[in-house]
């Protein structure tokens, strides 16, 4: 199970404001948040704004880097590109082997362009996709740059 | 006389420490889980972090 696991708990309890709902009884939270099945898990900033989410179950060793990927791709939606390239840096330095890696090293290029506009930093950043993760949907979505 | 008091302290301390060590290793650490959205979106305010919402059936 996941969240018994000491590691997810920890995580959870630093990093967020944790909230959990019964879908059955939510009141219209599940049709505000357009929810259909469980478990899903919403990231929401603190004026409630949805930033990220996922379903279904996932064991701990990849549901740490799913949150610390949703931290980052929230940054990178509200612009803040240091923390969102620190935050999805993290995934792929702490979670190599995690599946939302390669998704994180694409949006850590994207974060790196945004903040710099530097076309190199962002070619290097999906380059290493193409070594790294070649078996992904991530490496066919930069498939077109020349190594 | 001080040798017997060190050696009554230390044997009590012992499965005080024990007890402390096993339940950091192995203890999982609660969650503790808001009700809320209004108590999590203060909270959030507050704490400057944002809002893990998790929707759940029981099961």
């Amino acid at each position: 199970m996941t969240y018994p696991d000491a590691r997810v708990g920890g995580y959870i309890s630093k990093n967020f404001i944790p909230l959990q709902i019964n879908i059955q009884s939510s009141s219209g939270l599940a049709g505000k948040y357009r929810t259909f099945w469980t478990p899903t898990l919403i990231i929401l900033d603190s004026l409630g704004t949805e930033y990220y989410r996922f379903s279904g179950f996932l064991p701990p060793d990849e549901f740490i880097p799913q949150l610390q990927f949703g931290l980052g791709f929230m940054s990178l939606e509200k612009q803040d590109y240091k923390s969102a390239s620190a935050r999805l840096k993290l995934v792929v330095d702490k979670y190599p082997g995690s599946d939302i890696a390669p998704e994180a090293q694409y949006w850590f290029g994207v974060s790196e362009y945004k903040a710099t506009h530097s076309v190199d930093a962002l070619l290097n950043a999906w380059k290493k996709i193409k070594t790294d993760y070649p078996g992904s949907i991530w490496a066919k979505k930069v498939s077109f740059v020349k190594d | 006389m001080t040798k017997h008091i060190f050696a009554c302290f230390i044997l009590l301390l012992t499965p005080l420490t024990v007890t402390l060590a096993t339940e950091t290793k192995d203890t999982p650490l609660l969650i503790v889980w808001e009700k809320t959205l209004d108590d999590a979106v203060a909270k959030a305010k507050t704490s400057g972090k944002p809002i893990l919402l998790d929707f759940f059936a029981p099961t």
